[in-house]
């Protein structure tokens, strides 16, 4: 008895959890079906009469497809970059004997500590001058360096917990620095790579202000600029905007769902240290 | 012979050059047009294309939304960028463009000028010179229920003087009710009140119609006699005779515009577009909607702000003739025509306004034109984005009671003053001896990183950190030491590209910040957000790790899907928490009147914190959580056997196991966790922008950038660096004791 109470108890925590997190969200995909007249008032909570016609517009006002593939392509490169360039600093920062090592992790932190606002103005005046304006790369480059304080920090304590004698016995064997990283380091941090993968992927993904202000056309435009497009001088597009959160939700969900049991088993054994 | 030579060569070359000309390709940039209005406004490009084949329009479409707008062209020609040719932008930038000289000027004649509309031609001249061309128009309007009026009896005057509008509200709300529980009519007058410029425009038309005046001749004017006079009645109409009511905080003009369609409102406030749903079919609103100046006293005028978009040549562009040719061709009357056509945009053209096939699109027309001969525009300086500013708070801390008329008159008076007459600078130049002493120190580490210790070991760490530091080098170096030399001189932004214009203020900047109680109020903001919050995400952080971590059934998908509200784009997350907290229509007051409580206004200064601090937990939690889980899976399940077979309770087991093993990770995701919510700036600025009482230092450092004051905003992002960089080494240094003991 006291059993079955306790489990109940417990279904009844998971499912307040749920409806914190999805409600809001529920909430979206419910008025993504409603037409426009229906959109900014309750009741009734449910659409009267459900339609698709902010799906189709969504597509059919601006190239949304190509926002798609242009935030995918950025988040994915930015992704693989700072997980080569972090995977090569972690190993130096986990493994080498040098005294400046907290200095490294120092500074590389506090990239995380100024207000991003403040750092627009001048990018764009590099951005402009090396000529990538208005491609992947203004938005690659910066991302990527935004995201290694987390990268880095993972990936460094990850390293940390491979037995040292794993390295030493490849040092015997003749192996150089640089094929132990990549032959033993890289396959058996896997799951820290997927977990910080992820997390690099989704701060991309939502990134507003450096995406407006450094791509200028739709060919280089992603999705949360491409959303605010839909909006009139006077008139917010509800209707467009729950339908398109809906759709670029969905990809990451599945996403999500593929990598949790990897995200989870990676910082098992990364960044937390025992 | 030689000349012969010399001449043919010329003629060659004139041949060549004619032969080889291609269509010049100028860039348009002007907010997002969808649908049939896109399919007019592009028929214009091609008929403007098919007359001048040497010019091919190529249209570069930005937000709608005009602070977006704002931040892109302050960014892109700060930046001097050369791909803006013509640009289309709002009435109170024009001054500020102009003085920062990135506007061509337009050589027009009298007769030419006198086509215009005169308020416009006044707001596109700086200087004495033509900046920009009037493209279309907008003035505040105040639209009435006409039915309402008539079924009570109530003579519809010429113009409204608010002493009228009293009377009807206090004879027609209460009566409506008594006749009809179920009305939604409550309010008497709505207008635009959201921490935005919108509220600005709406706010001095009923400034000037009770006689007040901001800026007069350039004098504030703001707390004079007739000024206070006019604020105590603003604050009267609000708090006394309560015809005004305080829910406008929430409102933009498509909010009020609902709220008063719906039937909310008798009187409404907005711009002349409502007019095109009341002329609507669809809505069956003819004749019941009526639209007059807006309102004043007995002895006042009625006022109307002027609003609008005006075509500019950027001074950078490479073709400003043709830019110029494109814009006198979207401006002429034939253009302007089919814009009012099919876009249903004002003209700013007189003659228009008697054109038989405009006025029988859009009969209003006729009404219009008086509103918009007498239409005044905000106070035209280049300082005007830091007036606005000041106005902004000032109002909305009288519209939610917090301030007395006289405060608000002698605080905006005092603001507006100091940003007109900046005292008197330090002009000391700190920058170079500042840069020799960092290059130095620099130099120095470098040197140390290279040859303390190990030479080799400190070769190879170098060689596989060396990408991720010359990124970090480039990319976050450069941009602080950037700000740390803004900091120290007064720049304007147009000068942002030529250092040797900037003028140099010494310690200036840092020392306003600490005798700026806005920065102390913004830093007391962010430091109460960042508590609460990353408090509550602790805990709901543990508490879903704790669940997650056990076996049960469909746990991949749950902890997949818990992890939803992190995937969703921050912009998006902070839209849809300002419309779930709608105070009218939002789904949140409806749960709580189905409750059967009252309903809140969430713009007010509690609950607009309760609101950010819902909509960020809300957030960010699922980063705290997996972190949590994580550091959970790691614990070592033979501790809980041994502690269960010992008889430990579930709690006695999670304070002395569970709790004390998940310290590293705990500290690990509140350092990550507290750095980013002392920045918080994309849920706040979404849901209240700008507003006094959730103001953080992020939001504060980017009003500043918007209004112009770069230097300022640097120094603010230094010393929130530096307050940030302070908390985190407590941070740091308990982590790194935690991991020394357990190492």
């Amino acid at each position: 008895m006291k059993k079955i109470l306790s489990k109940m108890s417990f279904y009844a925590l998971i499912s307040v959890l749920i409806i914190y997190t999805i409600a809001p969200f529920l909430w979206l995909v419910i008025s993504s079906f409603k037409p426009q007249q229906e959109l900014l008032s309750v009741p009734p909570l449910l659409p009267v009469n459900p339609t698709l016609d902010n799906y189709r517009s969504v597509f059919e006002l601006l190239p949304f497809g190509q926002f798609l593939l242009n935030s995918a392509i950025v988040a994915t490169v930015t992704t693989t970059l700072c997980l080569v360039i972090g995977a090569l600093g972690a190993y130096a920062l986990a493994r080498l004997n040098f005294w400046w090592k907290s200095l490294a992790l120092m500074s590389v932190l506090s990239i995380s500590m100024f207000p991003q606002i403040a750092t627009v103005t001048p990018l764009f005046v590099m951005i402009r001058k090396s000529g990538i304006f208005n491609t992947y790369w203004a938005l690659i480059i910066p991302y990527a360096t935004f995201a290694l304080p987390l990268t880095l920090w993972i990936l460094t304590s990850f390293f940390q917990k491979i037995p040292q004698e794993l390295e030493r016995a490849a040092l015997i064997d003749g192996l150089s620095r640089f094929e132990i990283l990549r032959k033993i380091y890289i396959p058996l941090a896997g799951p820290a790579l997927a977990t910080t993968g992820i997390m690099v992927f989704i701060a991309c993904w939502n990134e507003f202000l450096f995406a407006l202000c450094f791509t200028s056309s739709e060919l280089a435009r992603t999705v949360p600029v491409g959303i605010t497009l839909y909006e009139g001088q006077y008139h917010q597009p509800w209707g467009e905007v729950s339908a398109a959160s809906v759709l670029v939700s969905i990809p990451l969900v599945c996403l999500m769902f593929f990598f949790q049991r990897r995200i989870l088993s990676g910082l098992t054994a990364g960044a937390v240290k025992q | 012979m030689y000349k012969l030579i010399q001449i043919l060569c010329f003629a060659l070359c004139l041949v060549a050059s004619v032969h080889a000309q291609e269509p010049v390709e100028i860039i348009f940039s002007q907010g997002k047009t969808l649908g049939a209005q896109r399919e007019a406004l592009f028929q214009l490009f091609k008929d403007f294309e098919k007359e001048n084949p040497n010019i091919r329009v190529s249209v570069r479409e930005l937000p709608n939304a005009t602070d977006k707008q704002h931040q892109y062209y302050l960014t892109s020609l700060g930046g001097g960028a050369r791909d803006i040719d013509l640009m289309v932008i709002d009435v109170i930038w024009v001054s500020e463009f102009a003085h920062a000289n990135w506007l061509a000027p337009f050589h027009l004649t009298k007769e030419e000028k006198s086509k215009f509309l005169p308020a416009t031609i006044k707001s596109c001249t700086y200087k004495d010179k033509m900046v920009a061309l009037p493209w279309y128009i907008d003035a505040g309007l105040m639209y009435y229920r006409a039915d309402l009026l008539k079924k009570y009896d109530i003579p519809i005057p010429k113009t409204w003087t608010w002493q009228q509008m009293q009377q009807a509200y206090e004879k027609i709300v209460p009566e409506e009710k008594k006749a009809n529980p179920n009305s939604p009519l409550e309010y008497g007058f709505i207008c635009q009140g959201r921490h935005y410029e919108g509220l600005v425009c709406a706010f001095l038309e009923i400034l000037r119609g009770c006689g007040g005046e901001v800026v007069r001749d350039g004098k504030v004017v703001i707390n004079d006699e007739k000024g206070l006079a006019a604020l105590q009645k603003i604050h009267d109409l609000i708090h006394k005779q309560k015809i005004i009511p305080t829910v406008i905080n929430n409102f933009d003009e498509e909010e009020s515009r609902m709220r008063f369609l719906n039937g909310k409102s008798l009187f409404l406030r907005n711009w002349p577009y409502v007019w095109s749903f009341v002329e609507n079919p669809n809505f069956n609103l003819k004749g019941k909607i009526g639209v007059s100046p807006s309102p004043h006293l007995v002895n006042e005028k009625p006022s109307a702000t002027l609003g609008g978009w005006q075509l500019a040549v950027s001074s950078y562009s490479r073709y400003p003739k043709e830019a110029a040719k494109l814009a006198r061709f979207l401006a002429s009357a034939r253009a302007q025509k089919q814009l009012a056509l099919y876009l249903s945009r004002n003209p700013t053209l007189l003659g228009l306004y008697n054109d038989k096939d405009v006025l029988q699109k859009n009969p209003f027309f006729r009404s219009l034109k008086p509103v918009f001969l007498q239409a005044e525009p905000r106070p035209v300086t280049h300082l005007y984005p830091q007036i606005s500013h000041v106005l902004q708070r000032e109002i909305s801390l009288l519209i939610t009671n917090q301030k007395t008329p006289q405060q608000v008159a002698n605080d905006a008076a005092q603001e507006i003053d100091a940003i007109f007459h900046p005292k008197a600078k330090s002009t000391q130049d700190f920058a170079i001896p500042v840069f020799y002493t960092m290059a130095g120190l620099f130099s120095f580490i470098l040197l140390l990183m290279v040859f303390k210790g190990s030479f080799k070991e400190n070769i190879t760490a170098l060689t596989y950190l060396a990408p991720a530091m010359i990124i970090i080098f480039f990319v976050a170096i450069l941009p602080l030491l950037y700000a740390l030399f803004l900091s120290f001189y007064q720049v304007e932004i147009a000068n942002i590209m030529h250092p040797q214009r900037w003028m140099a203020s010494g310690l200036d900047n840092f020392a306003r910040i600490f005798s700026d109680p806005h920065f102390t109020h913004a830093l007391i903001n962010t430091l109460a957000i960042t508590i609460v919050a990353v408090t509550l995400q602790l805990i709901l952080g543990i508490i879903i790790a704790v669940t997650l971590s056990r076996s049960f059934l469909g746990r991949g998908p749950i902890r997949a899907l818990i992890l939803l509200p992190w995937i969703l784009p921050t912009i998006v997350a902070g839209k849809m928490w300002l419309w779930i907290f709608a105070t009218e229509g939002g789904i949140a007051n409806y749960f709580l009147m189905s409750l059967g409580w009252d309903k809140i206004n969430w713009i007010d200064p509690g609950p607009a914190f309760v609101s950010i601090i819902i909509a960020e937990v809300w957030k960010t939690t699922p980063f705290m959580a997996i972190l949590l889980l994580a550091g959970l899976t790691n614990i070592s399940k033979d501790l809980y056997k041994s502690a269960k077979v010992d008889g430990a309770s579930s709690w006695y087991t999670f304070v002395h196991i569970t709790l004390p093993l998940l310290r590293p990770a705990i500290l690990l995701a509140l350092l990550f966790r507290t750095m980013d919510s002392l920045r918080i700036f994309d849920v706040v600025y979404a849901m209240t922008a700008y507003a006094e009482s959730t103001k953080t230092l992020s939001i504060y450092i980017h009003e500043k950038i918007g209004a112009g004051d770069l230097s300022y905003a640097s120094a603010l992002s230094l010393v929130t660096f530096a307050i940030i960089f302070a908390i985190s080494l407590v941070y740091l240094s308990l982590l790194g004791k935690k991991m020394e003991s357990s190492q």
